[in-house]
């Protein structure tokens, strides 16, 4: 398998197809789930994504009750859970495991951390937005993306940019 | 990586290819349905609508998930997330449009026809979305072409029909049992993405003489805009531009002419 991963932020191997119908289309979705999921169960590139799975889980258990902080927070809705889970399953091999956490608001959150001036933040909404925020040294951006199921490549940047890969 | 200057010449011609190993055309939009999307709401709405399609199916939505636990094995789930749009077929089989709440597929089975005809249904039927789902505009744009090639058991190698790497193993002269091989192309200068997919499927059904050799073109954008204008058409066409350079550049002289 070639994977072409080098001068681009779009190119990766989570890259969602456009979707097929026949039984060629679902043959070659099964082949690259297979191949995917065989790369996940190496030490080298999967141990990071196992952690963060395990850590949406637990946080997700956590805030799923009204008032989890103790000062009105809204529950973690299954489908911000759902979003998450695909935006988590749609980063490419080899990127650095996020930090996971909540927000008052019902949001889940995944955080990029390298220092103070170097940080980035992604809001899970229940409809499916990525809400962004970073600094980038001297530089602040935010924004919103929808999530179709592949890792937007604005914000696949951004992670690039916050982990100096 | 250097990437060279390309041009996308939309008046190129390229060679006819009355038996093309065509199984498979689809045009996908994936886009966000901006109404409320209930399914007996938009049943009663498409279904008027969509005389010749006369196998209407409700999708589901499922997740696949692994729960992890400290000490435990991991423990998989499929959990249904509901409702999330319809499938349509064509009485003869040939067309299936999904309307789906996050996006419209469209696919032409075998036999392919040609582009205009393909394109035309498409667009046909996108509008039917469009009035359906009111959506503001498109975040990915997809043109896939997946062609099957009949290998006969004991036939010719893949190597005969496909441009691929013939040594795999430097100074190993062993034989390919099996392959699944995949490159993401950027295009450098426009806003799409090549995904090519060479692989082999085992022989499928009865009367199937051989193995199928999968060439899988996927092009695909996702740089969003909103619609209204031209735009979406001068994509589509610089895609099938795009999938026309890419099929012709994977396929051997040899192949080419068993398509004439």
């Amino acid at each position: 398998m070639t994977l072409a991963t080098l001068d681009s932020p779009q190119l990766s191997y989570s890259a969602v197809p456009t979707r097929g119908a026949g039984p060629e289309a679902h043959f070659i979705a099964k082949q690259s789930e297979e191949g995917q999921r065989r790369l996940r169960e190496t030490h080298s590139l999967g141990l990071g994504a196992d952690r963060a799975f395990e850590e949406l889980f637990v946080v997700a258990r956590e805030c799923r009750s009204q008032n989890w902080d103790g000062y009105g927070a809204s529950p973690i809705a299954s489908q911000t859970f759902n979003h998450a889970c695909r935006f988590l399953g749609a980063l490419p091999l080899g990127i650095p495991a996020p930090s996971i956490g909540a927000e008052p608001d019902g949001h889940l959150t995944f955080e990029w951390h390298r220092s103070l001036r170097w940080t980035l933040s992604i809001s899970v909404s229940p409809e499916g937005d990525l809400h962004y925020a970073a600094l980038l040294g001297s530089s602040k951006v935010y924004g919103t993306e929808p999530f179709f199921g592949e890792t937007p490549s604005r914000i696949l940047e951004l992670i690039r940019q916050v982990s100096f890969l | 990586m250097v990437s060279q200057a390309l041009k996308i010449d939309l008046t190129e011609q390229f060679r006819r290819l009355p038996r093309a190993p065509i199984v498979e055309a689809v045009i996908e939009m994936r886009a966000r349905a901006e109404v409320p999307w209930e399914e007996a709401t938009i049943r009663g709405r498409l279904t008027p609508l969509l005389p010749g399609y006369q196998k209407i199916e409700s999708q589901s939505e499922f997740e696949h998930e692994m729960q992890f636990g400290p000490g435990q094995d991991a423990v998989q789930r499929h959990r249904d997330l509901g409702w999330r749009g319809l499938r349509c077929e064509s009485a003869d089989h040939l067309h299936i449009a999904q309307f789906n709440r996050d996006g419209f597929v469209f696919s032409r089975l075998r036999p392919y026809d040609h582009w205009e005809q393909f394109q035309g249904e498409a667009m046909r039927l996108w509008g039917i979305y469009q009035g359906l789902a009111s959506p503001s505009g498109i975040q990915r744009l997809g043109l896939r072409f997946i062609n099957r090639i009949e290998l006969p058991v004991d036939g010719p190698p893949p190597d005969d029909y496909l441009r691929m790497p013939s040594e795999v193993l430097a100074g190993m002269p062993l034989s390919r049992d099996g392959f699944f091989h995949r490159d993401v192309l950027a295009v450098p200068g426009y806003p799409y993405i090549i995904t090519i997919v060479r692989t082999v499927q085992p022989i499928q059904v009865a009367g199937s003489k051989g193995f199928g050799l999968l060439l899988d073109i996927d092009v695909f954008s996702t740089e969003s805009f909103e619609l209204g204008g031209d735009l979406l058409k001068q994509r589509l066409d610089e895609m099938r531009w795009l999938k026309n350079r890419a099929f012709f550049g994977s396929i051997t002289e040899q192949a080419l002419e068993s398509f004439e």
